[in-house]
């Protein structure tokens, strides 16, 4: 139950504060929050994690909250293939790139987006996949780029790259909260956002913003780099090692056989 | 189990890594050849991208082909002199390859090429095997015997070949040394599907030196493969690659064993329909309507 224990004290820290502040000023609403993880270290057995974050938040003046969360992967460039029947075989024929889109983006919220956020607070904060994913740099023979950028967010949530829970946000006697988010296997390393949204009636009261960084750790991080690097160095390893762990495997069957 | 490979970016379950490094292994022990035609295509299925399954592959069979060509190496069963002139064609071959490999990948037809030239090659070699393994089993000579029929053997730079008690000119040779080359960098194999019947039937070395001497001369061309993904690519996952070999060298030995107590004919049968099996799904992969027009190029 070590989820619960950070709150409660949360809970304890907080209240005497929230009772004060009420007293001098007009409060402003606040959001608390931590998470389960301060970073993600992709090392060799990496497979995909949950993070947890949870949090509370106050001085709604009596408002029912709501909380969307937004986590934003490093940006990347994509080409998306779109095949077409020629000669009997599917084939590549036109394609179109994406410059600068995010590598992977979860929006968990506690309701329907579009029951809790007003249209103009879901511009003004980039909420909705197709708000992140701005249409531009593509050639122009292309018939219908919207078509291309429905089909890439579609295989991005097929490889849970792109995952939208609008269940996923619990919220406990209007203070608490909490959600599961789960990051794929083959996220790409670099500086993840996190942004956590608190509205009321439909507009952002307020937002909190913070860094999760996902490196590769230990040796995969050394042979990635030395791979980008320096390919020869690589190269050489790569067939030092072939050779070396062939050869030792093939004494170890030779004893396994006598 | 997963493991994550570092340079391909992907989680994979490691279990049936090693499975299909341990049942190629297995192949590869019964026919003398490294594997590599079978071993990428299920990678593909299984989910590694095409530049990583041919550039990783290359670096594995340098391994496998090295404890391979240690064994000929004792039995002195190597034509050295020939294996050099194959591999200075390999390394020309490689070169082409692996710059027609980025230039397809930039195109986004990488795959597609890579298929078609699975799909003929298997085919036609799925064919001659079948082929001639029925010739044999109804008792009909093998086609052995055909390379003396090859005009080619008489242009110029004749060379001798003592090892294989053959003189035979070095163009062929070259040639055909360069187009194992090039597959070997567009398709991450070895090559020694294409090499050992093109030994045997076109430059018509003996049974002796054929196996080692192509196991030689694949060390040769995939560690050359190996260096020009590894400095062009940058496709070359090492932790895939021991994942592999661990699966693969077991393989081989178990391999070599069920070799001494089938008969060949039945060795080679079984390896055809394989190479069928194989071919047909790939075809299938390019004529079926795919679940998704779209894809997320490499």
């Amino acid at each position: 139950m070590n989820i619960f224990r950070p709150l409660i004290l949360l809970i304890l820290l907080l209240a005497p504060c929230a009772a004060f502040a009420q007293n001098i000023n007009e409060p402003t609403p606040q959001i608390y929050f931590d998470r389960s993880d301060s970073d993600v270290p992709l090392n060799i057995t990496f497979n995909g994690q949950d993070i947890l974050i949870y949090g509370a938040v106050e001085n709604l003046g009596g408002l029912d909250p709501d909380i969307i969360i937004k986590i934003t992967g490093p940006l990347d460039n994509y080409v998306i293939h779109k095949k077409s029947h020629r000669l009997g075989m599917w084939i590549n024929t036109q394609s179109l790139t994406f410059r600068r889109v995010p590598s992977f983006l979860a929006l968990f919220s506690d309701a329907p987006l579009d029951t809790i956020i007003l249209p103009t607070e879901k511009i003004r904060h980039d909420i909705g996949f197709e708000r992140s994913l701005p249409l531009r740099g593509f050639s122009a023979e292309i018939d219908e780029p919207e078509a291309f950028l429905n089909a890439f967010i579609n295989l991005q949530k097929r490889k849970q790259k792109y995952v939208l829970d609008e269940d996923g946000v619990k919220i406990a006697g209007n203070i608490l909260f909490s959600a599961h988010i789960p990051l794929a296997a083959d996220i790409i390393e670099g500086t993840y956002t996190v942004e956590i949204l608190l509205l009321g009636r439909g507009r952002v009261l307020a937002s909190v913003t913070s860094d999760l960084p996902v490196y590769k750790s230990g040796i995969e991080r050394w042979l990635f780099e030395l791979s980008q690097n320096q390919g020869w160095l690589y190269g050489l390893l790569a067939i030092f090692m072939a050779v070396l762990v062939a050869y030792l495997m093939s004494q170890f069957m030779r004893l396994f056989q006598r | 189990m997963q493991i994550y490979l570092p340079i391909a970016q992907i989680s994979i379950d490691l279990l049936p890594l090693l499975g299909i490094g341990f049942a190629v292994g297995i192949l590869s022990g019964m026919f003398g050849i490294g594997g590599g035609f079978i071993m990428t295509p299920i990678l593909f299925f299984l989910g590694v991208p095409a530049n990583i399954a041919v550039a990783t592959q290359s670096s594995q069979l340098v391994g496998t082909a090295a404890s391979g060509a240690l064994v000929y190496y004792r039995q002195k069963a190597i034509d050295y002199r020939m294996g050099l002139i194959l591999f200075a064609g390999g390394f020309f071959g490689t070169t082409l390859g692996v710059r027609v490999f980025a230039w397809l990948t930039s195109l986004g037809q990488i795959e597609l090429f890579v298929s078609l030239a699975y799909i003929f090659l298997l085919t036609l070699i799925g064919t001659l095997m079948m082929w001639e393994s029925y010739r044999v089993m109804r008792g009909q000579n093998s086609g052995a015997g055909f390379h003396e029929k090859l005009a080619w053997r008489h242009w110029p730079l004749q060379m001798r070949f003592p090892a294989s008690r053959l003189e035979i000119s070095t163009i062929p040779v070259f040639f055909i040394g360069a187009f194992v080359g090039f597959m070997a960098a567009i398709l991450g194999v070895g090559g020694g599907f294409i090499l050992v019947p093109a030994m045997i039937y076109l430059i018509g070395m003996p049974t002796k030196t054929v196996l080692g001497t192509s196991m030689f001369q694949i060390v040769l061309v995939t560690a050359t493969a190996t260096m020009m993904h590894a400095t062009s690519t940058r496709a070359v996952d090492i932790v895939l690659a021991m994942v592999l070999i661990f699966g693969s060298v077991p393989g081989a030995s178990l391999g070599a064993i069920m070799a001494l107590r089938i008969p060949p004919v039945r060795i080679r049968m079984g390896l055809g329909l394989v190479i069928m099996a194989i071919t047909i799904r790939l075809i299938l992969d390019l004529t079926l309507e795919p679940s998704s027009l779209y894809s997320i190029g490499l």
